[in-house]
């Protein structure tokens, strides 16, 4: 495949600096002001404790993020099994569910019948707001009137629902916040990835024709290395939901997630930070520093792993 | 194109229509408003009512939780402008549903106000702290207009003492019953005549109850899971007051020491046998007594299985009736907790306790613009007409003494209202900054309820209890210097 | 470049595992599909026939919820003609201004070499992991002393950060476009706005239509920024969280206003989806 180089290296000239400043301008002015300004004293936050007789922020060094370690290490702390929760969704995402949106993506590139009404049905999930979503969700699975147990009732498969319902039993909870991750995502990832897709070159795939080359060759062979960059970009952006997750879980399970081992390290700040007023934003600061601090690494190597492995080929 | 274009006309037109059927309905109807405005302007658009004119006039700019829909704020309002005392003022009201999440945003902006925040429970002591609100100590003191009593001698229950808080240092008044709440367990009085059930006024009671709605072929209990504890805190506090007594629940709101934790003196004790009870009654028979499923259940799903009749029994509070519209077509009635084995007695007996939950409340902000307007208001509505008033058209108790019977309810409303009337009302109240600072909760570690029944096999109430014992134990010097000793 | 048709030719492989597979796509189809017509088959219902009929057909079919979700007013008087309006200008608008700066960023990061360049594209991604506390109070306080609460300006400028979701994906997408158009455009002599405006952007269309569709949904949905900083610009989105928070269990209205929110868009996106997913080939380079 002789027509698919790597990006070059060039050197800028004079317009070019020109060029680079005035493009990045707004948006680095927009991030300085909007993220940076708003959020700089957060960090501050964390080493800082609202005193209630003052009413003033006073400093506090380290102690907040001893505390946060000692309620991780406290005898039925719900932090580390929200650890292990909030990096399966990281993993469900990148080696489940990007997966299968590529392989369906694939397919209805390769012109499924009724591929164009399957595209528009697939999609549906993501148009409906995650309030309606998951309300219908569970509705769906509620023990009394919930389909899909009355349908298992009815063919004699009771027992496969747990007696407190799959949203409320310990061992199924998770699993049922996963596959409604899986159920209500696959749509947004095949817009992306068909985009990415339909830019392919129709002439290299003819020559690969001549060759022997068959569908699902042709898929690990060309499809998955031309669109290299759009998958890596869905893998990365995988790892961003690890501390942000929580709108799902709090959605379905409410306020039992603790209880049944669906709690997330972002439905903890948010539960315990945001909703009990100024005292505690402190350890929400803190929290989020630590996240910053975990979180780079994570960021940076994941890039670097994306890049050796999904190189970005120009065309 | 074409195609698009005419889909674009369509839909046009559709919306057109249904909103021009709307049109029509542009004005409040007489019972949105809970009554005629007459003697008032009032325009729904910008929220502003005022008797005659509002030249000249200074306004007072409330800010309500929607809960319980508008009525209520409405014929409050018109009733101050109509009464002398409120010819300097006029009203802009303005119902939000999102109103508790947002004011600590506004609060902290100091920016766009209002005068009066209606909202339901919050950090707000949080807000007193960081000097917010403003100080009501004179509300609290002054006289009710038209009558001879003061605003703090006419408040019942916690709320006498609930109000304060310190800001730098110092005590004072910060915020203002709205709302008080009886909670309790919700039957399906028709199912309960047609079986021939009696109402159980003792646990023992209960439980005979439970066995033979089970042989009658019904579940006795649907509660909603998902939701803080199932709701279970509404029987199971009550069983904790009927145990240890108010005083001793005072005791441990004081967290003077770990040892109020304690499971082997009280009121950890009390604690304790509550759980017990708990476990006892719910936990151990939990596929018996309780309706399949209820653990994933939210509040709506709980109420819906509930209105369908597969269960005869629900925790729940005097709201539901309102939430749930007319759409529970039996009849409903509230009991009251049935009393423990060894309750606390006094003069007149077992003692009548009501937990009402965390509380709804009024606060006004430091910066507000028309401070001594919202006051004048908060201490108008104090009047026994206005407290009538605000039952009849809520459905709802506020927490000062007067007489209920002559309010126009439903059924299901007088039962809770008689409960109310008869009963002390309590609620979790506290000075200390390990609780005021959210170091320190009624239940510290998991919410006990809901702990115990997913996990029947290994957990038992002692064994939690003494598991929140320890932890209290192993924080308690954290805690205490975190917030500046106690 | 023109868009050629090829016949598909299978073997005998290919056809079963097809088969097999739309057999696995009906079943996720009509998973997706059968919750969507519960709720328009409920949004038909009265409360009652809900609560006591949940998953049976309508005993009696009425269209109060969808009237009452149509009529409804929010403070200020705005209606849902106007909300509409006002979702649309806020929608194209944000969409518009987003594509702009993410594309904007992500062209000259990914093109471009620069001291600082891995550097921002890491923190892109860290501020994406970062659950912000962020000071909603001090935006708040911002806002209202520029003077651009309940402004359509005010919610735009919201739109402008370059550095988000959409930034990430047409930073890939970029990354796969070839340098060699520009090459071509350089021997005559054209400068970086020129092959950015005039060459790389016309290319990028599919890929901006595809983000922009996402980020456009987002935007659709989005009732947090509308109720913290211009309430009286209401949206459809702030319209039925308004009915949502307050209809109780009155579900058959929740889900009769969700109406008016999904039907716009799904009209939107069907007239749409084939300009997406065309399959047009690219030729014209060599080497």
């Amino acid at each position: 495949m002789a027509v698919l180089t790597k990006a070059k290296h060039k050197r800028n000239s004079k317009s070019d600096v020109v060029f680079i400043c005035v493009m990045l301008s707004v948006p680095l002015l927009h991030l300085a002001l909007f993220w940076v300004y708003i959020n700089v004293d957060t960090v501050f936050l964390s080493f800082k404790q609202f005193d209630m007789n003052s009413g003033q922020w006073v400093w506090n060094g380290f102690r907040n993020y001893e505390h946060l370690w000692n309620e991780f290490r406290r005898t039925g702390s719900v932090l580390p099994r929200a650890l292990v929760n909030s990096f399966s969704i990281f993993l469900w995402n990148d080696f489940v569910i990007v997966p299968i949106s590529l392989f369906f993506a694939y397919v209805l590139y390769k012109k499924m019948p009724m591929g164009g009404v399957f595209k528009i049905v697939f999609f549906l999930p993501s148009i409906i707001s995650a309030v309606v979503l998951t309300l219908v969700f569970s509705f769906m699975l509620d023990g009394s009137f919930g389909f899909i147990p009355n349908m298992l009732k009815k063919i004699g498969l009771e027992r496969l629902v747990p007696f407190d319902g799959y949203l409320g039993d310990k061992g199924t909870a998770w699993w049922m916040v996963l596959l409604y991750g899986l159920w209500s995502g696959i749509g947004y990832n095949i817009v992306l990835v068909s985009g990415a897709m339909a830019r392919i070159p129709q002439d290299v795939i003819e020559a690969g024709k001549l060759d022997g080359l068959t569908m699902w060759r042709e898929l690990f062979s060309v499809t998955i290395p031309m669109i290299g960059s759009t998958i890596g970009t869905l893998l990365l952006l995988g790892t961003t939901v690890i501390f942000t997750y929580f709108l799902q879980p709090k959605l379905l399970l409410g306020s039992n997630a603790e209880i049944v081992g669906g709690y997330t390290i972002a439905l903890y700040i948010v539960n315990n930070v945001r909703e009990a007023g100024t005292a505690q934003m402190a350890m929400g600061a803190t929290v989020g520093v630590l996240c910053a601090l975990v979180g780079t690494p994570i960021a940076f190597g994941s890039r670097k792993l994306i890049d050796k492995f999904l190189p970005a080929y120009e065309y | 194109m074409k195609k698009f274009v005419s889909f674009l006309i369509a839909a046009v037109l559709c919306v057109s229509v249904f909103s021009l059927t709307g049109c029509a309905v542009q004005a409040p109807t007489e019972e949105e408003n809970g009554g005629s405005l007459e003697g008032v302007e009032f325009t729904p658009k910008t929220g502003e009512m005022y008797a005659g004119t509002k030249e000249g006039k200074t306004a007072i700019k409330i800010a309500y939780a929607t809960g319980y829909k508008d009525a209520w704020i409405r014929q409050a309002a018109r009733a101050f402008l109509l009464d002398p005392i409120g010819k300097d003022y006029y009203f802009v009201l303005t119902g939000d549903s999102e109103i508790t999440t947002g004011v600590s945003s506004k609060l902290e902006s100091g920016r766009g106000l209002s005068d009066i925040y209606m909202i339901l429970a919050s950090p707000w002591y949080s807000y007193a702290a960081n000097d917010k609100l403003a100080s009501l100590d004179d509300l609290y003191e002054m006289q009710i207009p038209g009558e001879d009593g003061k605003v703090i001698d006419k408040i019942r229950g916690t709320w006498k003492t609930y109000g304060k808080t310190t800001n730098r240092g110092e005590e004072h008044f910060y915020s203002f019953p709205w709302n008080e709440n009886v909670t309790g367990i919700v039957y399906n009085k028709t199912m309960f005549d047609k079986y021939g059930w009696k109402v159980p006024t003792t646990v023992t009671e209960l439980k005979e109850l439970c066995e033979q709605i089970v042989k009658d072929g019904e579940v006795p209990f649907v509660y909603p899971g998902n939701v803080g504890g199932g709701y279970w805190d509404f029987v199971g506090t009550n069983w904790w007051l009927q145990y240890s007594g108010i005083d001793k629940l005072n005791e441990f709101m004081g967290f003077a020491s770990p040892e109020v934790y304690n499971p082997d003196i009280e009121p950890g004790l009390g604690k304790k046998n509550m759980l017990k009870t708990f476990s006892d009654l719910i936990v151990e028979n939990r596929t018996k007594y309780t309706l399949r499923g209820s653990a994933s259940k939210d509040h709506l799903k709980a109420q819906v299985s509930f209105a369908q009749r597969e269960a005869a029994m629900i925790p729940d509070g005097v709201w539901i009736e309102k939430e749930s519209g007319q759409v529970i077509t039996d009849e409903i009635r509230m009991m009251r907790v049935p009393y423990v084995d060894g309750a606390k007695t006094d003069a007149n007996g077992v003692i009548n306790v009501n937990y009402s939950g965390q509380p709804d409340m009024s606060i006004v902000p430091k910066e507000a613009d028309n401070v001594e307007g919202a006051k004048k208001f908060l201490a108008f509505m104090c009047r026994d007409d206005m407290l009538k008033q605000y039952t009849n058209l809520t459905g709802a108790p506020r927490p000062f003494d007067y007489d209920i019977s002559e309010c126009k309810t439903t059924p299901f409303v007088k039962s809770c209202l008689d409960i109310w009337a008869s009963s002390v009302t309590w609620f979790e109240n506290s000075t200390s900054k390990l609780w005021t600072a959210n170091k320190l909760g009624k239940f510290q570690t998991t919410n006990p309820y809901t702990t115990l029944l997913a996990n029947a096999d290994t957990i038992t109430a002692s064994s939690w209890c003494s598991s929140e014992y320890t932890a209290v134990k192993n924080s308690w010097d954290d805690f205490v210097s975190s917030v500046g000793g106690i | 470049m023109n868009a050629t048709k090829h016949k598909i030719k299978r073997g005998t492989a290919d056809i079963i595992l097809i088969s097999i597979v739309f057999v696995i796509f009906t079943v996720y189809a009509v998973s997706l599909l059968f919750p969507f017509l519960w709720c328009l088959m409920n949004s038909f219902k009265t409360q009652v026939d809900f609560i006591h009929n949940v998953n049976g057909l309508p005993q009696g079919w009425t269209f109060e919820n969808w009237v009452n979700s149509f009529s409804l007013r929010i403070d200020g008087g705005v209606g849902v003609p106007m909300m509409y309006v006002n979702s649309v200008i806020l929608t194209l608008g944000c969409t518009f201004l987003s594509l702009c700066s993410s594309s904007a960023t992500a062209y000259v990061l990914s093109k471009y070499r620069f001291p600082g360049r891995k550097i921002l594209f890491t923190a892109a991604i860290v501020i994406m992991m970062i659950p912000t506390m962020g000071s909603m109070a001090a935006m708040y306080r911002l806002y209202n002393d520029i003077g651009l609460i309940n402004t359509y300006t005010g919610v735009l400028i919201t739109a402008l950060g370059g550095f988000g979701t959409g930034f990430l994906l047409l930073h890939g997408f970029y990354g796969n476009l070839s340098w060699g158009y520009a090459e071509a455009a350089q021997l005559d002599g054209a400068g970086p706005f020129r092959i950015y405006f005039q060459i790389m952007l016309p290319m990028a269309v599919p890929a901006l239509v595809s983000v922009g569709i996402l980020q456009g949904i987002g935007y659709w949905n989005d009732y947090f920024t509308i109720y913290m900083y211009a309430p009286q610009k209401a949206t459809i989105a702030y319209g039925i969280q308004r009915i949502n928070a307050e209809a109780g269990i009155n579900i058959p209205l929740v889900l009769a206003a969700m109406m008016m929110s999904i039907i716009p868009v799904l009209v939107v996106f069907a007239c749409f989806q084939k300009v997406i997913m065309n399959n047009t080939s690219v030729g014209g380079l060599k080497g």
